[in-house]
C-alpha cells in the first residue's frame, strides 16, 4: 500500500548488495582458509623434517598418532603438569601458560621458570602468542585443550594426554617420550616407586596404622578429598589408611559442618586457596571434638603441589610432606 | 518519501564502510604485531607465509563469525521487539539465552564426556526448547506478546536458577569453561564455526525481510492488523521461529554475547526509522560492527588478557540503555 | 478472626522451626533437642543442634521475614503487583559490589560480600525510587518487570565478567551465588541483625504511612502525608532489610515477590496486617524451602535459592495470566 515500486526496487537493491557483500567477505575467507591450508601442509612439515634431518618419530596419544620431531628444540606447553615433568627432565619449554590469569608467575615450587615466554592462562592460552614462539611441539591436554586442538595441530605437532592430575604416572610417561627422554621418565618414575616403598615399609612399622584425613575447607562447606584425587592417589600408592568416609571411589565429596566427624583422623591434612575458610572452621566447637585437633596433628600443606600438582616435581613434595608429618613425627 | 531513501542508503553505506573497516582493523590487530599492509596482504592470500596461521586461521574466521553473530542477535532482536511490540524484549531478555546457558551448562557439568564439538548443537537444541516453553504457556486463546514476555522472563529465571545449581556441582575447570561460554566469547572460533553459521543468515535474513510487510502491521496492534488482513497468529508464529532460528545459531556459536540483540535495533531505529525493511538490514549490519568493535577491544584493551566479547558488549550496551530507558520515560 | 489466623499462622511458624533444627543428614528427636537446650552435655549431637541447627533455623526466619516485608514495602511504594527484590536484580547488584570489593581488595571472604550486598541493595533502593517517581505515569507492571529484566542481565553479565578473570573469587561467588542457608557464619548473622531488626521494627511503625502511600501520591498528599520524606524513610528501610538479608544467605528468590500476594488474597488491602501476615508468612515459606532442599538429592543438600527460584517462575508466570495483560 505505502510501498511504492521504486521503493520495493531500493529494497532489493540493497538486500542483494548485503548478500553480495557477504557473499564476497565468505568467499575470501573460504578461499583463503584453502589456501592457507595447502600452504601450511607445504610450509610446516618441509622445514619440520630439515631441522630434524628426517627423524620424526611416531608417538601414540589422546586423539591416535602423532608424527613429531626427534629432537624437539621449542616446545610450549599448555598445562602445569607439563611444565613440572619437562622442567624435571632438563627440558626448558620455550613457552607456557600461569594457572590462573595470563602474566602470573608460576607456581613457586617450580625452579628455572625464567625465560620462558608467557602465553596467556591455562583455560584460554593466547593461539597467535604461540604461534609467533614457532614451536616444533606442544604439550597439552584433552580436557582442558579440547575446543583448540584442531587449531593447535596446525601450528606443530601436538601431543594431547587425556587428563590432568589422577593420571600423572602416563602423562609423565608421555612427556617424556615426547621430548625424547623416555629412558630419564622411566627413572623418575621408578625413582618415586622406590621412595613411596620406603614411606610404605617405614609406615607399616608403626604399631598402629594411623588414620589420615585430607580436606579443603571452603566458604560454606568442607570438601574431603577421596581416592581419586592426585594426592589421594599417592597416599593409597603409600598404603596410607584413610578414614571410613574418604575411601569411597570419586574424587571429593562435601559435607556440612554438622557432618564434621567424617573430617576426623589421627593426622589431618587440609590445604585452601584461602585461609579465612580454615578459620571459620577452626571456630566452630564442634571442630575441638575431633581427635586429630585434640591430638596437635593438624597440618596445612600447600595447595600449589597437593591440590594443584600435576607433575612429578608436585609428587616428590608431596611425598616429602608425608615423610615428614608421619614417620619423623 | 525519496528524503527518506536517500537517508536511509546513506546509513546502510556507512555502516558498509565501517564494517569493512572493522573487520580490516580486526585482522591488522592482535597479540601479534604484524605491519598492516602484510596483514592485509595475507588476509588476501598474497603475504609471505610468516603470517599466514595468526591471519588466515585465527583471526578471519573469528572477526567473521563475529560478524555473522553481530546480524543474527540483531535481527532476532529487531524481530522480537516488533513481534511483541515492545521496545526492550531481546533473545536474551526472554529466555533463549538462559535455555541456551542452561543445557550448555548441563551437558559441560554432567556428560562431560560429550565432545566439545557438539555443544553448538546442544545450545540451539536448548534455545528452542526455552522458545517451544515459552510459546505454549503464554497461550491462551491466542498468544499474547506480553505474557510471552513474561512468561519468558520466567523461564529465564528457572534456566538461570539450574545454571547457578549445576555450577556449584562442577569441578572448577569445568566451571570456568562453561562461565566462558556463557559471557559469550570468540576465543578460538574457526571456520569449523563459520560454514554452519552462514546459512541460517543467508536463508533466514530474506525470509525475515520478506515478512517485513506484516512486521509492521503486527506493530499497529492486533485489531488493525487483523482488520488490515493478516493472519495474526500464523505470521507472529512464523516470526518468532525465525528470530529463534537466528538467536539459536548465533548464541550456539559464539556463547550468550549480551545487549546485542536489544541495542542493535534501537540503534538502527533511530537512524532509520520503524520500517522493518529498513530497519532490518540497518539493524543486521548494525549488529555486525557491535560485535566486531567489541571484539577488537576485547582482545586489544589489557593484552594480554582477553575480555569475552560479551562483557564489552555489556559494558556499552548498559549505558546505552540505560540512556534510551531515560530518554523514553514511558516505554 | 484475623488475629486468630495470625496466632495459628505463629505456631505453624514454630513447627517449621522444630522441624528445621530436627531434619537434617541425621535427624534428631525432639526430648534430645530440648535437652541440648535445658541439660547441655557437650555431646556431639547437642553441639550440632546449638552451633549448626539452631542458627541456620534463626536465620532462615530472620531472612524470610526480612525478604517477605521488603517485598511488601517495594510494592506498596512502587505501587507494582510485580515489585520484589528479586526482580529489580538487588542480587547480582549485590554480587557485582561484592566482585568488584574483593578485586580491588584483592581477598574474597563472606563478611566482605555481606558489606557489599549492602551496596547492591543501595542500587535497588535508588532503582525503586527512580522507576516509582518516573513522571507522572506510573510505569506498567509488565514494563517494571522488563525494565529489571534488564537491569539483571546486565548486572550478571557484568559479574560473570569479572569472575573469569579471577578464578578465585569464581570459587567462592558460585556458592554464595546460588544462595544457600548452609555454613553460614553466626558472628556475621549477629553483626547484621542489628539492622534487620531496625528495618522490621521501622517497617511496622510505618503501616499507617504505608497504606496512604498505596492509595496513591495524590491522595496522600491530601491527607498531609509528606512524601518525599515517607518515601525516603521506606527506601531506606528497604535497603536494611534486602541488604542484610542478601548479606547473610546470598540472592533467595521469590519470598520478596510472592508473600506479600498471599497475604493480600487472605486479608484484604490494610497495609498492617499484611505486613503481619507477610512476616509469618516469609518465615514459614523459606523454612519450608530450607527443609526441601535438605531431601530433594539424597545426602546432598540443595541451595534453597535454588528452590525458591523453582517456585518463583510459575509464580510469576501465574501472575501474569492472573492479571491479564498488566495495563
Amino acid at each position: 500500500m505505502f510501498l511504492s515500486a521504486r521503493k520495493k526496487l531500493n529494497v532489493m537493491a540493497s538486500v542483494g548488495m548485503i548478500v553480495l557483500c557477504l557473499l564476497l567477505i565468505a568467499g575470501c575467507g573460504g578461499n583463503n582458509g584453502e589456501d592457507a591450508a595447502g600452504t601450511s601442509e607445504t610450509a610446516v612439515p618441509p622445514t619440520a623434517a630439515a631441522d630434524t634431518k628426517e627423524t620424526t618419530r611416531t608417538i601414540k596419544d589422546a586423539y591416535g598418532d602423532v608424527e613429531v620431531p626427534a629432537a624437539p628444540a621449542r616446545i610450549v606447553v599448555l598445562d602445569i603438569g607439563a611444565l613440572d615433568n619437562l622442567l624435571e627432565l632438563g627440558v626448558k619449554p620455550v613457552g607456557a601458560p600461569s594457572i590462573l590469569a595470563p602474566g602470573d608467575p608460576y607456581p613457586a615450587y617450580l625452579k628455572n621458570t625464567e625465560g620462558i615466554e608467557n602465553i596467556g592462562s591455562v583455560n584460554e592460552p593466547n593461539l597467535e602468542a604461540i604461534d609467533a614462539l614457532k614451536p616444533d611441539l606442544i604439550i597439552g591436554n584433552k580436557d582442558t585443550h579440547e575446543q583448540i586442538h584442531d587449531q593447535l595441530a596446525l601450528i606443530a605437532p601436538t601431543i594431547f594426554v587425556e587428563s590432568l592430575g589422577i593420571t600423572w604416572k602416563e602423562n609423565l610417561l608421555v612427556h617424556a617420550e615426547a621430548v625424547g627422554k623416555a629412558e630419564e621418565g622411566k627413572q623418575l618414575l621408578e625413582g618415586y616407586q622406590t621412595r613411596i616403598a620406603e614411606l610404605k615399609g617405614k609406615i607399616e612399622s608403626k604399631p598402629a596404622p594411623l588414620e589420615v584425613s585430607l580436606f579443603r575447607p571452603r566458604e560454606d562447606k568442607i570438601q574431603i578429598y577421596l581416592q581419586e584425587t592426585f594426592s589421594g592417589l599417592i597416599m593409597s600408592d603409600a598404603g596410607i589408611k584413610r578414614p571410613e568416609a574418604q575411601t569411597a571411589e570419586g574424587f571429593s565429596k562435601d559435607l556440612t559442618e554438622e557432618q564434621i566427624a567424617d573430617l576426623d583422623g589421627d593426622v589431618m591434612f587440609w590445604f585452601s586457596r584461602s585461609n579465612s575458610d580454615f578459620e571459620k572452621i577452626e571456630k566452630s566447637p564442634l571442630w575441638a571434638t575431633l581427635k586429630g585437633v585434640q591430638a596437635k596433628q593438624v597440618h596445612q600443606v600447600d595447595w600449589e603441589t597437593w591440590m594443584s600438582g600435576l607433575g612429578i616435581q608436585a609428587v616428590n613434595k608431596v611425598v616429602d610432606d608425608l615423610f615428614n608429618y608421619l614417620v619423623e613425627q | 518519501m525519496s528524503r527518506s531513501n536517500h537517508r536511509w542508503l546513506l546509513v546502510i553505506g556507512l555502516l558498509l564502510l565501517s564494517n569493512v573497516i572493522l573487520f580490516l582493523s580486526n585482522i591488522t590487530l592482535g597479540e601479534r604485531t604484524i605491519p598492516a599492509m602484510e596483514a592485509i596482504q595475507t588476509a588476501f592470500g598474497l603475504g609471505s607465509s610468516e603470517y599466514s596461521f595468526t591471519i588466515q586461521k585465527l583471526r578471519m574466521p573469528r572477526v567473521l563469525v563475529g560478524f555473522l553473530v553481530g546480524c543474527s542477535l540483531a535481527l532476532s532482536g529487531t524481530i522480537l521487539q516488533g513481534v511483541t511490540r515492545n521496545p526492550l524484549a531481546s533473545p536474551g531478555v526472554i529466555g533463549l539465552n538462559a535455555g541456551a546457558a542452561a543445557a550448555v551448562v548441563a551437558v559441560i557439568v554432567l556428560l562431560p564426556s560429550i565432545p566439545s564439538s557438539k555443544l553448538p548443537f546442544v545450545a540451539f537444541g536448548g534455545a528452542l526448547l526455552a522458545a517451544v516453553f515459552i510459546y505454549i504457556f503464554s497461550w491462551r486463546r491466542g498468544s499474547s506478546p506480553t505474557r510471552m514476555l513474561l512468561v519468558g522472563i520466567g523461564i529465564s529465571a528457572m534456566a538461570g536458577a539450574v545454571v547457578t545449581y549445576l555450577l556449584t556441582l562442577g569441578g572448577i575447570f569445568k566451571v570456568t569453561q562453561a562461565s566462558i561460554w556463557m559471557a559469550g566469547s570468540l576465543y578460538s572460533r574457526s571456520w569449523e564455526h563459520f560454514w554452519p553459521l552462514l546459512p541460517w543468515l543467508l536463508i533466514l535474513f530474506p525470509i525475515s525481510l520478506y515478512y517485513a510487510r506484516q512486521l509492521d502491521l503486527i506493530q499497529l496492534g492486533d485489531e488493525m492488523a487483523k482488520a488490515l488482513g493478516l493472519r495474526l497468529e500464523l505470521s507472529r508464529l512464523l516470526l518468532i521461529l525465525v528470530s529463534v532460528g537466528l538467536a539459536g545459531s548465533a548464541v550456539s556459536m559464539a556463547g550468550t554475547i549480551a545487549f546485542v540483540g536489544l541495542m542493535a535495533p534501537h540503534m538502527a531505529r533511530h537512524l532509520v526509522g520503524n520500517r522493518n525493511r529498513k530497519l532490518l538490514p540497518t539493524a543486521a549490519l548494525m549488529g555486525g560492527a557491535i560485535v566486531m568493535l567489541a571484539d577488537l577491544l576485547g582482545r586489544m584493551l589489557f593484552k594480554p588478557y582477553e575480555i569475552p566479547v560479551g562483557i564489552i558488549t555489556a559494558l556499552v550496551g548498559a549505558p546505552y540503555m540505560i540512556y534510551v530507558l531515560y530518554r523514553k520515560k514511558h516505554i | 478472626m484475623k488475629i486468630a489466623g495470625l496466632f495459628a499462622l505463629f505456631i505453624v511458624v514454630i513447627i517449621g522451626f522444630w522441624a528445621s533444627i530436627a531434619y537434617g543428614i541425621v535427624t534428631i528427636k525432639l526430648p534430645v533437642i530440648l535437652d541440648a537446650f535445658l541439660s547441655f552435655d557437650g555431646s556431639r549431637e547437642h553441639m550440632i543442634i546449638r552451633s549448626v541447627r539452631l542458627p541456620r533455623a534463626l536465620i532462615t526466619v530472620m531472612v524470610g521475614i526480612s525478604l517477605a516485608l521488603a517485598g511488601c514495602l517495594m510494592q506498596a511504594l512502587s505501587r507494582n503487583a510485580l515489585a520484589g527484590p528479586e526482580i529489580f536484580g538487588v542480587n547480582y547488584g549485590a554480587a557485582l559490589a561484592a566482585v568488584i570489593a574483593s578485586y580491588v581488595i584483592g581477598y574474597t571472604s563472606l563478611d566482605l560480600f555481606a558489606w557489599s550486598s549492602f551496596i547492591g541493595a543501595g542500587f535497588v533502593g535508588a532503582a525503586v525510587f527512580l522507576l516509582g517517581s518516573f513522571g507522572r505515569e506510573r510505569l506498567t507492571a509488565v514494563k517494571l518487570v522488563l525494565v529489571g529484566a534488564t537491569l539483571n542481565l546486565l548486572l550478571a553479565s557484568l559479574t560473570q565478567g569479572l569472575l573469569i578473570l579471577n578464578q578465585q573469587s569464581l570459587d567462592t561467588m558460585r556458592f554464595w551465588l546460588a544462595g544457600s542457608l548452609t555454613g553460614r557464619d553466626l558472628q556475621l548473622f549477629l553483626k547484621v541483625l542489628p539492622y534487620m531488626l531496625i528495618g522490621i521494627l521501622c517497617t511496622f511503625a510505618m503501616g499507617k504511612q504505608i497504606n496512604l502511600l498505596s492509595l496513591g501520591d495524590e491522595v496522600a498528599q491530601g491527607l498531609g502525608q509528606r512524601l518525599f520524606l515517607t518515601k525516603l524513610l521506606l527506601i531506606v528501610i528497604i535497603m536494611l532489610l534486602t541488604g542484610s538479608a542478601v548479606a547473610i544467605a546470598g540472592p533467595i528468590g521469590f519470598i520478596g515477590l510472592a508473600v506479600p500476594h498471599i497475604a493480600r488474597f487472605m486479608v484484604g488491602v490494610n497495609y498492617r496486617w499484611i505486613l503481619s501476615y507477610s512476616a509469618g508468612l516469609g518465615a514459614l515459606l523459606l523454612l519450608a524451602a530450607d527443609i526441601g532442599a535438605r531431601f530433594v538429592l539424597p545426602a546432598e543438600e540443595l541451595p534453597a535459592g535454588v528452590v525458591t527460584a523453582f517456585l518463583g517462575a510459575p509464580f510469576l508466570i501465574y501472575l501474569a495470566q492472573r492479571k491479564g495483560e498488566f495495563r
